[in-house]
């Protein structure tokens, strides 16, 4: 025998569960920030860049970690060797990281404005610096992950490849901390310049276009002045030749990114300079938006 | 008790602009109108109270709290802008779970929520289409979806009508009335449209160049006045001419005759000068102000 079911509208109902406040909403916009960024809930052809740097970050240690398993005596003193090594790495990514945060960062930001949702964030319990943040670290994440996931493939490929693998990472642990900050300086970089960039526009492409050809304008510009001058103050032109100099500092390399080299010191400040002016217009932009 | 909103001394310069000069008002539980035309410092007090806006002078407070000052104090308050505002990817279940987790809620309460209200403005079946295939009155609905969805306690609504049709307009009407009535959430409507505030507000609040001209209960701004319409289907000009010949004035108005009474006894000399020229009645009312007189009037 079945029992008979019947539907009762129960009218409107009030929301008597828990409010979590601002931290709930930094989380919802970082959350949603990811799945931008992944292109999750997107059309396929909004999966492809992020997912192809993904590939491309993996792949490239994976062709590194092959190469070296093929080689002999290699593991023990990769960078004697003048092999592959963690800092190599971050010279091929940087330029292919540039080019992501091209095409995420205004992701992030412009259809927001475009549309006019950021209207409707700005009323509910978050300032515009937690939206901006929220997704500025969405970019962070994934740009890391990314970096990482690479630096990880390179590091357990080497020690498996090792005739002893136990020692090749007693003897090499400490590139762990030095990638991870090496790689946040890389990701800070392309994220704050991205990002300040995209803050200009509500346009995607323009933005896009903005970050690729500030990146190219700076690189062949400092190319040339460099070239054709013995000044080495033009080496800060361009635009990448900073977190490059930095990944190389970290990872205590020799070698030369600045030819003649720059006084002790103004790389660094150079590069504060550059994240902190970005991350200053992004905070002003949004600032004035929210008014 | 608090009152839902509170203006005291609200003043906003821009420069030398002044959009808003030392205004006072307060809004209550229901529906209130906030009236003015363009530049009268509508929006302006909107984003006062929304906390876009620090004020020069004076506090604008929601529920006793300032929201710029803390955004907490935006939990319990909802906002619909004038201008589009909804993402073109995206289903609507999808944009409201996420508008009710920036609101506070957590995920699975969130979802809920959105598949809630979804079902209470009329969207249930088209909830997981892409928003960017809505037509306007969805999209409307959407928005106001959006505002209702961590349930506020008062709703901000900018021009909640503009650019629909009429059958639009009429829906629109109906959800807010609905909102208010069977949700039990007020409202805030600003509007240059009389008959959204008046099928839908208690209460109005006129501003006119950054003042408060006129406030108060919309039954008592439009109540019955003192003059009489009379039409009759035919012999108008006839009936005036008795009228006037028995000390009873009637000023002819298209098909209208508008009569100015002093005192209820004048009933019988109407009712007089109709049998004694046989004219036809259609209609006998007394007149009711008009929100569009108020503005008349503020305007002179």
């Amino acid at each position: 025998m079945t029992q008979q079911g019947e539907v009762y509208d129960i009218g409107y109902q009030r929301y008597l569960g828990p409010r979590e406040g601002r931290w709930r909403a930094r989380k919802a916009l970082w959350a949603n920030g990811v799945r931008l960024s992944l292109g999750l809930g997107r059309p396929l052809l909004a999966k492809v860049f992020p997912w192809g740097f993904m590939a491309l970050a993996v792949a490239i240690s994976g062709v590194a970690v092959i190469i070296a398993s093929f080689t002999a005596n290699f593991i023990s003193d990769a960078d004697a060797a003048g092999l592959w090594g963690y800092n190599d790495y971050y010279e091929v990514i940087s330029y292919f990281l540039m080019i992501f945060a091209a095409v995420v960062a205004p992701e992030l930001l412009c259809p927001d404005r475009r549309d006019g949702v950021l209207s409707l964030y700005l009323v509910r319990p978050i300032t515009p610096t937690d939206y901006v943040a929220a997704r500025f670290l969405a970019f962070l994440t994934i740009a890391l992950c990314a970096l990482y996931l690479g630096q990880i493939v390179l590091i357990v490929g080497y020690a498996l490849s090792a005739s002893e693998p136990v020692e090749y990472l007693r003897n090499n642990w400490l590139a762990v901390p030095r990638f991870m900050a090496s790689g946040l300086a890389l990701t800070l970089f392309a994220a704050s310049i991205s990002m300040a960039v995209a803050s200009l526009t509500t346009r995607r492409a323009y933005a896009a276009a903005g970050v690729v050809g500030l990146f190219i304008v700076s690189t062949t510009a400092a190319g040339v002045l460099v070239g054709t001058s013995t000044n080495a103050w033009f080496n800060l032109l361009g635009i990448l030749s900073t977190p490059i100099y930095l990944n190389s500092v970290i990872f205590g390399s020799e070698q030369a990114v600045f030819s003649p080299p720059l006084p002790t010191g103004v790389p660094e400040l150079w590069y504060a300079a550059i994240v902190g002016g970005a991350c200053f217009l992004l905070w002003l932009r949004y600032r004035r938006l929210a008014a | 008790m608090t009152s839902l909103l509170r203006a005291e001394g609200l003043t906003k310069r821009y420069g030398q602009v002044i959009a808003l000069n030392s205004v006072d008002f307060e809004v209550n539980e229901g529906v209130t109108g906030l009236l003015g035309p363009n530049g009268a410092g509508k929006s302006t007090a909107i984003k006062l109270f929304l906390g876009l806006l620090t004020p020069t002078a004076g506090t604008a407070e929601v529920m006793g709290r300032s929201t710029y000052r803390t955004v907490e104090a935006r939990t319990r308050l909802g906002y619909m802008p004038e201008h589009n505002c909804l993402p073109r990817t995206g289903s609507a279940s999808e944009f409201l779970t996420h508008m009710a987790q920036v609101s506070g809620l957590p995920p699975v309460q969130a979802r809920t929520r959105a598949a809630d209200v979804l079902r209470h403005i009329g969207l249930a079946e088209e909830r997981y289409r892409s928003l960017g295939e809505y037509s306007t009155g969805m999209k409307q609905r959407v928005k106001l979806a959006q505002a209702l969805v961590h349930d506020p306690v008062l709703v901000l609504l900018d021009e909640p009508t503009a650019g629909m049709d009429p059958a639009g307009r009429e829906e629109m009407q109906d959800l807010i009335n609905r909102t208010n009535r069977e949700f039990g959430i007020s409202i805030v409507l600003s509007s240059h449209l009389m008959g959204d505030v008046e099928r839908t507000c208690d209460r109005i609040i006129v501003l006119e160049g950054g003042e408060v001209v006129e406030q108060g209960e919309v039954a008592q701004l439009t109540r019955e006045t003192e003059t009489v319409i009379l039409e009759v289907d035919d012999r108008r000009d006839e009936l005036a001419a008795a009228l006037d010949e028995a000390g009873l004035p009637a000023a002819v108005q298209g098909a209208e005759l508008v009569i100015e009474m002093t005192a209820d006894e004048q009933y019988d000399l109407i009712r007089d000068a109709l049998v004694k020229v046989g004219a036809r009645l259609r209609r006998l009312s007394p007149r009711r102000r008009q929100l569009t007189d108020i503005f008349r009037s503020v305007d002179a």
